[in-house]
């Protein structure tokens, strides 16, 4: 590599979100002239231990949701300690803004300022050593196409009127390439239109692009799922796998999963075996936040009981943190770990996650937030990793699609050296 | 100007749109290393005079929607005809494009395939001279920001279920800068979910990123507006205006104009009637396609009637095209012009529109398709043409909020030369 670029300047900016909420970006500028910018995204159902999104609380503005505090973070207090350090230093960047932060979770300066310098020197730094932020961020052997998990149903708090789970996807692990899989994808997420459109639901979007259709039951949600596969022409199981992601906190009611489309409430055990009786019937190979967020206990025995069979993710019960994911090794919870970098709030704490997880034998997903804008970091990222998992929405609206075209670009750069992960993305399913 | 790089190479591909349909992306590189990528929007509500947009129609891949032959002719034709050609030499590298195809409406080579290699080139030529686009496609005094018009509850094609009114929109013409404008507007959609939650209605989102409720009639659809601008805390008319697109063609038939949602079925002379009551009775600023792109003499006549109180704009009548524009200025059809890249196919066809539009008298109302992408090449158009005027959907899903965010960039690098348009934008307004 060349004499590295050091950092000159760094500049913050209030811009909007795919809902329409503010959010931060950050450019950078370095002394070779690169220039980079990133964009945070925006959790809606956030886990409790996330990094810290810092919001100005003046109803005035946005109603409460502003970012210029953040933003003036980034203009005066991070954009001056960063000044003259390499670009290329990311441990580096990332420890001086923990240590300017100085709280366990980003509350002073917020997530949102920290993540979107952090990233905004990766990518600058990128640029300055001519390389795609996938290989400077994963290095040589950063060459796995992930495999897409397409949101196209939305419910719970993303889809409102839709299903009580808050996600069902399409995940195309049969196809031969990343571009194939796209294509499996939007074609049975465009038969999953027609069909809704057939009875007479409505066919208007939730916030990651899934339709949102009221419907008796979630098992009714997943029967349409084969039929609008099958009429894409695809072969449920084979070409075309099912995930899900309960987001089981916000069913909590009581001390009870309430699945308030069914008029029925489940107990952990009970949700367990609703897991195992749709893994069944189904060919579900991952499901997500199927607990409440602090239930450990639950998770073991979940774990225990169907992590043989299919992958079980965690989210809010790990929020992307080191500290959370060495208790659920400990305890053998869970077999797979979401990675939101806004969860943590760096790069390099966020790769630190990512790695301790494969580490451990830990499948990683990584995942996009409901508030998105066109920022297609995370698709670099999970190339980066080499982990075979991205959930990044529905193939619909601009800021899912975004990930997904990225990925396109990436898999034509690479030619023959890229690989799609596929099925392989999830042994515990062969 | 010397030393100019010229094309090297030029490479298309296949990607999506925000609707998950293929569309065509171009990249071209100049013989310097300068790269620059630009990718083609679509629409549902496609007028049928517009340039072809060319599908490959094998319905074993994205049931016939897939774009490899616009690719195609993007990595053949079109490269062997550019490579060599000077970027900033717009205007000749678009008399080639045309001349290729050949077709006078593009169906040979495609709409989109040349638009992506158009627009590709302005971006190219653009970073070469070291300058944001909309400097190097409007000149120096490219300096005003437009009056967004956001798109914030859909019916018609757009949304099933909802109004037959395809397109309502705010438009935050009091605000004092660009980035206000835009607060204006976010909040007051974030209020009119609030308002329709409270109403029982859903608050999932249609294409534009507008809602889409069930509604008894097309006037309760302005009533929720109205409610949600003074609950967001601001002033109908002063503060927000608000702009209408019925996309009328799509509920003409047998010469007759068919409101469902009103139980009604309209004359061209009733129509008319019924939009003179509603620019009475509420701050509508802007009229899009209020008849059917075929009903010339009604167009004359709405515009006799209601051309000096309110902004009257042709789209589908125009799909951008001199022709039809130059027939609209001889009738006195509308005031105004849709000004939509993809309905026409080049960057320089788009520009000279425009330029006619301007010297008639027309204003310019740049707009979005409702299959969009990240490309934000509309808001330095919007710039550059100093039109005062954007419509790229509602401040929600990324390829709409993607146009917005270019704009606030685009103040910001202006600093203190930037001006936000205003009032001043619809020129109805200032009359009064």
């Amino acid at each position: 590599m060349a004499a590295s670029a050091s950092i000159i300047r760094v500049m913050g900016e209030e811009v909007l979100d795919s809902r329409g909420n503010p959010t931060v970006q950050v450019t950078v500028v370095l002394e070779d002239g690169s220039l980079a910018s990133a964009t945070v995204p925006s959790g809606a159902s956030t886990g409790g231990a996330e990094a810290v999104e810092l919001r100005d609380g003046d109803r005035r503005r946005y109603g409460g949701k502003g970012v210029l505090n953040a933003v003036r973070h980034v203009n005066e207090v991070i954009g001056p300690a960063l000044a003259g350090l390499l670009a290329d230093d990311q441990w580096r960047i990332d420890a001086v803004l923990i240590e300017l932060d100085g709280t366990d979770l980003k509350r002073r300066l917020g997530a949102n300022a920290t993540l979107g310098v952090s990233l905004a020197c990766a990518r600058a730094a990128a640029q300055a050593c001519r390389l795609p932020l996938f290989r400077y961020l994963g290095g040589d052997e950063a060459h796995i196409l992930p495999t897409p998990m397409l949101n196209v149903l939305d419910g719970g708090i993303h889809g409102n009127g839709g299903p009580d789970l808050q996600e069902f996807m399409f995940v195309p692990l049969g196809a031969p390439t990343f571009r194939e899989a796209l294509r499996y994808g939007v074609e049975s997420y465009h038969a999953m239109r027609d069909l809704l459109a057939e009875r007479r639901s409505a066919t208007h979007v939730g916030d990651e692009g899934g339709f949102v259709p009221g419907l008796p039951s979630n098992g009714a949600a997943l029967d349409l799922m084969m039929q609008a596969i099958e009429r894409a022409g695809y072969r449920p199981g084979e070409d075309i796998a099912l995930a899900l992601d309960f987001a089981a906190t916000s069913l909590w009611h009581d001390g009870r999963y309430r699945l308030e489309r069914e008029g029925r409430s489940l107990s952990a055990q009970e949700m367990a075996g609703l897991c195992r009786e749709w893994g069944e019937r189904y060919p579900l190979v991952s499901i997500e936040d199927p607990l409440m967020d602090d239930d450990w206990d639950g998770y073991a025995e979940l774990t225990r009981e169907l992590g043989e069979r299919m992958q079980i993710a965690g989210d809010d019960l790990f929020v992307s943190n080191r500290s959370f994911l060495v208790k659920g090794i400990a305890q053998r919870c869970c077999n797979c770990v979401v990675i939101k970098p806004n969860q943590v709030g760096t790069v390099t704490e966020t790769l630190n996650t990512a790695r301790m997880a494969l580490a451990a034998g830990y499948a990683c997903m990584v995942a996009h937030r409901s508030g998105e804008t066109e920022d297609t970091s995370i698709a670099d990222l999970a190339v980066a990793l080499n982990c075979g998992q991205l959930k990044a929405g529905a193939p619909a609206r601009g800021e899912r699609v975004a990930k997904y075209n990225r990925l396109l670009t990436i898999e034509a750069s690479l030619g023959e050296g890229a690989d799609y992960a596929g099925r392989a993305a999830f042994p515990r399913t062969r | 100007m010397s030393n100019h790089a010229t094309i090297d190479t030029i490479l298309a591909d296949e990607i999506l749109d925000s609707r998950g349909n293929p569309t065509v992306e171009v990249t071209v590189t100049l013989g310097n290393g300068i790269t620059a990528s630009a990718a083609v929007p679509s629409g549902a509500s496609t007028g049928e005079f517009e340039a072809v947009e060319l599908r490959d129609g094998d319905p074993r891949r994205y049931g016939g929607k897939g774009v490899l032959r616009a690719v195609g002719h993007v990595n053949e034709e079109i490269a062997w005809a550019l490579t060599g050609m000077r970027a900033d030499d717009q205007r000749l590298v678009d008399e080639k494009l045309i001349e290729v195809d050949g077709s006078g409406n593009k169906a040979v080579l495609g709409a989109n395939a040349i638009l992506g290699a158009s627009l590709a080139c302005a971006k190219a030529g653009a970073m070469e001279s070291g300058l944001p686009l909309f400097r190097y496609l409007g000149g120096t005094n490219a300096h005003l920001l437009p009056v967004p018009m956001f798109n914030v509850l859909n019916g018609g094609k757009h949304g099933h279920g909802g109004p037959d009114v395809q397109e309502f929109k705010l438009v935050p013409l009091g605000a004092p800068t660009f980035r206000e404008a835009l607060r204006y507007g976010a909040e007051t959609y974030h209020a009119l979910g609030a308002v329709l939650a409270d109403a029982g209605a859903a608050t999932n989102v249609g294409d534009e990123g507008g809602y889409v409720p069930q509604l008894a009639s097309n006037a309760e659809a302005m009533e929720f507006i109205l409610r949600a601008i003074e609950r967001a805390g601001y002033r109908p008319g002063e503060d927000i205006a608000i702009g209408i697109d019925p996309a009328a063609s799509s509920f003409y038939a047998d010469g007759r104009y068919h409101l469902s949602r009103d139980n009604r079925v309209l004359t061209s002379a009733e129509m008319i009637a019924y939009w003179a009551d509603w620019v009475s009775r509420y701050p509508l600023v802007s009229l899009e396609d209020p008849l059917a792109d075929n009903d010339w003499e009604g167009f004359a006549a709405l515009t006799r009637e209601l051309g000096a109180r309110v902004q009257i704009v042709g789209d589908d009548l125009f799909v951008t095209n001199r022709k039809f524009l130059q027939r609209g200025i001889d009738e006195r059809c509308c005031n105004s012009i849709l000004v939509k890249l993809n309905q026409i196919g080049t960057v320089t066809e788009t520009l000279d529109t425009a330029q006619l539009a301007f010297s008639a008298g027309y204003t310019c109302l740049v707009s979005h398709r409702s299959g969009e992408t990240e490309d934000t090449s509309i808001a330095d158009l919007a710039v550059a043409l100093g039109c005062g005027q954007i419509k790229a959907g509602a401040p929600a899903r990324g390829e709409r909020v993607a146009k917005y965010n270019r704009l606030l960039a685009i103040e910001s690098m202006l600093g203190d030369d930037a001006r936000f348009a205003g009032r001043a934008a619809f020129r109805q307004l200032r009359r009064n």
